[in-house]
């Protein structure tokens, strides 16, 4: 364990990674690969035969590839959720972990949009389902679920992306300047893709409103997309897909699959990467009782779906409660207990919690057991529906069973190759979860203006936040206007220091969300007054049934404009860094700039002067 | 000095719950009043909704203090001593049950198309008065162990205990009045519903205390809204879903609530003053820690949640009337019964700090 505030070993730990990999790491890397090539030839074949050779057939016409797309949707909304929602209640574990979460995202999100392609067999027709205006003048249906989930996916992939690309822009810039490991044209490449973010409290101010809208945009849409995910199901009239509480059963068993994913990648990769001193078993450990959490709530709606069932008198669910019982997908059924709830409940007990081979073991059993899940979710209800001639059963063929193990190979290699290039824990979070809140600092009112494009500066270096706040007020108590500070993470009292107020990001965000979620329902009205058709029994532009899609898109126009308004306000289109940025203000030091006049700069080095260690520029 | 602060508190104390017991006291004749002359569903279905609206707000008291206790918060500080009071309705609430079930046949528990003996008012009742109990003496005993200054092992067996205690009162109480309707996420609703409630009281009474700082009475605020979003989500699931189905079995009980006066407009107010108003009045981050804003946003959410109360069970007996004046006095008496409960239940209250300086100023947390 690195101690609280060693800046430089932080920097050492995580920048460390991204050196030259060592052999095991290639080959894993390269079976990784083999395996999505093999899944990739077993996707050409099966495009080239048809979908004859996969094991879907009357009345099982829903398979393995939509359990896939199901369980994979589950990790990647997990992965934003845990760290949107951790950032959202301020949970101090959340620094080291959420990295690994949101990369874990980043491939599970492309894994789950593959499956419905796959599953469409003439893959190349996909986009039929698009909405665009088309010279046959066929609109897609914006009440049906699989329009919803189809929008949801867009929608999360674009904003669990940026998320997490904004969250990499601080690292990214660290590892421009001392990712000695990386070589340097990686760093060159870190540089540009850092869009040259300078840690200053000029442009913290504007991150860290705009890293909360994220957060807050990303959180529902990551529960809107297994909720729309659930309503494919739900909104059905087949027992055992027809149920109010899949919405949050759904949710609630992405919150276990995707925590348990996150482990299994967590502790052998901080073996890989040495990341032991950033991810530590507390970090572990604090997961494992997110997932035991989870499990009581997947526990709770195992409970009340045959409860219900059993309660309303209703023949059809009782007699499809009793076909998961006693039928041939019995075994699987009741091993969903096991899996699901016993076992993950086990990491309540403090001693399993400590032991990582026992949690390792564990988090792979939730998943196996969540994968089943989803195979007797999608499966069972149509292979047992009302008529007893209607009635059937399923097995997956090799295709299948290729593409599936090729999706996880697709997603660890991903994530291995990825563990290589970018830093795998949030640098500045982590740095920023380390250092001791500052109090007692009091500070001036006023305005600070921006530094000048010319003219002479001067540059104080200090160790620790508090001395380049302290700095700072006496700086601006000394009359100095013209003051920037440097921080390698946030400090609320820096913008505070500078007197700018809050930042307009939070405009560009809210004008966002009002434009995307109009739009939205404007499109989905309009587009159903072309042909003006019932469908379903719903009446064209009917408005319950057009508010999912109008949330969606609400949700993906906020974040585009979020990062947009942070671009803008953030100066992160310059080319160059904010000037008077030092290296070493994105490593272990904090900065304070002041311009003025002669007289001014004076005042201000007699103000600095007892707090910083380095003093730089002036006359 | 000492003794004799402490005996002019008891004393004040003593006459806030006169006060409160005179509430009580009125509240009930003047419903008991309706009851004897009028033979009709109506007065009994007052004791059903008022039940169904206080009992999970007090228990949602104890369950907020295993929450804080399970995550280990910090920030509530002495905003927990209230919710330790929680357990205190333990008595008055299991009254509250004999009596809807004394009322059971006039309600219309029991008919001969209702459920069988899985809804017979004897083992329906009996269960949830058995639950209601159990669940009571886990939060005395985790109340007891927060003084003690543990309690991580209770809080988490209340915790679960409160979802499944109240999920099945949500099935018994209220969902099994539209029999065969059925809502699987209708129990999860019901309880989560609670917990909002009890964090709307719980954010009036803070909201009311001088010495809660600016920062609780933000981090109040936000628990509010995340319950309020929870709540709609719970709730837009169930109604999204019947809605798309159309299932002739199901549509009823979506007809009854936004179809028809006078539920269409409670069910378009409870939309602006419980599931969305909160997100929408507690935005900005200066109106959370403002104590008039989000005090008067906590009671809007209140009323809001005894309307909505009154939605789910009222529209199950389509010739019943409206809420009215008698209703209205037995809420009345049982947040008499509420009040009284926080006078007098003992819970050591850390000591006030000193009266110097700016109460209303905020102080970090």
């Amino acid at each position: 364990m690195i101690p609280a505030a060693d800046y430089r070993g932080i920097d050492d730990a995580v920048l460390g990674g991204l050196k030259k990999p060592a052999p095991f790491f290639v080959v894993l890397v390269a079976v990784c690969g083999a395996g999505v090539g093999a899944a990739l030839c077993a996707w050409i074949y099966q495009v080239q035969v048809g979908m004859g050779v996969a094991g879907i057939n009357h009345p099982v016409g829903w398979g393995v590839y939509i359990a896939n797309y199901i369980f994979w949707i589950a990790v990647a909304m997990a992965g934003s959720f845990v760290s949107g929602m951790l950032y959202l209640v301020r949970a101090k574990f959340r620094s080291a972990v959420s990295r690994v979460a949101e990369t874990m995202t980043f491939f599970a999100v492309i894994a789950a949009g593959l499956f419905p392609l796959i599953h469409l067999g003439r893959v190349w027709v996909f986009y039929y389902v698009m909405p665009y205006p088309s010279q046959r003048e066929l609109w897609p249906n914006f009440q049906s679920p699989l329009f919803w989930d189809l929008m949801a996916i867009g929608s999360y992939l674009t904003a669990s992306w940026i998320f997490y690309y904004v969250g990499l822009l601080p690292d990214l810039a660290a590892a421009a300047d001392h990712g000695a490991a990386a070589g340097p044209l990686r760093r060159a490449l870190y540089r540009r893709l850092s869009l040259n973010f300078s840690f200053a409290a000029s442009q913290w101010r504007h991150y860290d409103r705009s890293y909360l809208f994220f957060a807050a945009l990303v959180t529902p849409l990551a529960v809107s997309i297994h909720t729309v995910t659930s309503w494919i199901f739900g909104m059905c009239i087949l027992p055992g897909w027809h149920s109010t509480v899949f919405a949050p059963y759904f949710v609630a068993g992405a919150v276990l699959s995707g925590s348990a994913m996150s482990l299994a990648i967590i502790i052998p990769l901080r073996r890989l990467l040495g990341l032991a001193a950033i991810i530590t078993d507390r970090h572990v450990a604090a997961l494992s009782k997110i997932i035991a959490f989870a499990a009581l709530l997947v526990g709770y709606t195992y409970c009340v779906e045959p409860f219900a069932a059993w309660y309303s008198h209703d023949l059809f669910e009782r007699q499809f409660a009793s076909f998961l019982a006693t039928g041939w997908i019995a075994p699987l059924y009741w091993s969903l207990g096991v899996f699901n709830v016993a076992i993950p409940l086990s990491l309540l007990i403090g001693p399993v919690r400590k032991r990582l081979g026992l949690v390792f073991a564990i988090s792979l059993l939730i998943n196996a057991g969540m994968w089943i899940e989803r195979v007797v979710i999608v499966t069972s209800a149509t292979a047992h529906d009302f008529l007893p001639h209607n009635w059937g059963t399923y097995l997956p063929r090799w295709p299948e069973i290729t593409i599936t193990v090729g999706s996880f190979l697709l997603v660890v290699g991903g994530i291995l190759v990825f563990a290589k290039l970018f830093p795998m824990a949030a640098i500045s979070d982590v740095k920023e979860a380390r250092t001791p809140s500052v109090d007692g600092v009091e500070v001036p009112p006023g305005r600070c203006g921006n530094l000048p494009r010319h003219g002479t500066i001067l540059t104080a270096l200090f160790d620790d936040p508090g001395s380049l706040l302290r700095a700072g007020a006496a700086v601006k108590r000394a009359g100095v206007r013209q003051l920037e500070l440097f921080s390698p993470f946030p400090l609320s009292q820096g913008a505070e220091l500078l007197g700018r107020g809050q930042s307009p990001v939070r405009y560009w965000t809210l004008a966002g969300v009002l434009l995307g979620g109009a739009g939205g329902l404007a499109l989905g009205w309009w587009s159903s007054q072309v042909n003006g058709l019932y469908v379903g029994g719903k009446p064209p532009g009917a408005l319950p049934g057009l508010l999912p899609a109008a949330f969606e898109f609400a949700a993906v126009t906020g974040v585009l404009f979020n990062f947009a308004g942070l671009i803008v306000h953030a100066t992160l289109f310059n080319r160059q860094r904010v000037r008077g940025y030092d290296p070493r203000f994105s490593g272990s030091a904090f900065g304070l700039v002041a311009a003025g006049s002669e007289t001014e700069l004076a005042a201000a080095r007699t103000a600095m002067e007892p707090f910083s260690k380095e003093i730089n520029g002036g006359a | 000095m000492a003794v004799r602060d402490e005996t002019a508190r008891r004393r004040k104390r003593a006459g806030r719950a006169a006060v409160w017991a005179i509430i009580v006291a009125l509240g009930t004749a003047l419903w008991l009043h309706r009851a004897a002359t009028d033979g009709s569903a109506r007065p009994a279905l007052g004791p059903l909704v008022d039940f169904l609206y206080f009992v999970p707000l007090a228990a949602g008291f104890s369950v907020w203090s295993a929450g804080l206790t399970l995550s280990k918060a910090k920030w509530a500080d002495r905003l927990e001593s209230i919710l330790l009071k929680g357990h205190g309705c333990a008595v008055p609430s299991l009254i509250a049950l004999a009596g809807v079930w004394m009322l059971s046949r006039r309600i219309g528990f029991g008919r001969a198309d209702h459920g069988g003996a899985w809804l017979a008012p004897a083992w329906l009742f009996g269960r949830d008065a058995v639950a209601l109990a159990f669940f009571w003496v886990v939060a005395m005993l985790h109340a007891r162990r927060r003084r003690e200054g543990s309690g991580s092992f209770t809080a988490a067996v209340l915790a679960v205990l409160y979802l499944a205690v109240f999920s099945l009162i949500g099935f018994d109480g209220a969902m099994s009045l539209t029999w065969p309707w059925k809502s699987t996420v209708f129990g999860l609703y019901f309880a989560v519903s609670g917990l909002y409630s009890a964090a709307a009281a719980w954010t009036l009474c803070s909201a009311i205390d001088p010495f809660v700082s600016k920062a609780q009475l933000h981090d109040l605020g936000k628990i509010l809204v995340g319950m309020s979003l929870l709540s709609a989500y719970l709730m837009a699931a169930q109604l999204l879903t019947v809605w798309y189905a159309d299932l002739p079995a199901e549509t009823g009980f979506l007809v009854d609530r936004l179809r028809t006066a006078p539920w269409r407009a409670t069910g378009a107010g409870l939309v602006a003053s419980v599931y969305l108003g909160p997100l929408v009045l507690l935005l900005p981050a200066a109106f959370k820690r403002n104590r008039a804003c989000l005090g008067a946003v906590a009671a809007l959410v209140l009323a809001g949640m005894w309307c909505e109360r009154c939605w789910l069970v009222v529209p199950a007996f389509r010739a019943a009337p409206v809420a009215g004046f008698p209703e209205v006095a037995l809420a009345g008496a049982f947040i008499g019964a509420l009040g009284m409960v926080y006078e007098l239940t003992s819970v050591p209250d850390p000591a006030r700090p000193e009266r110097t300086g700016n109460p209303k100023a905020g102080s970090a947390s």
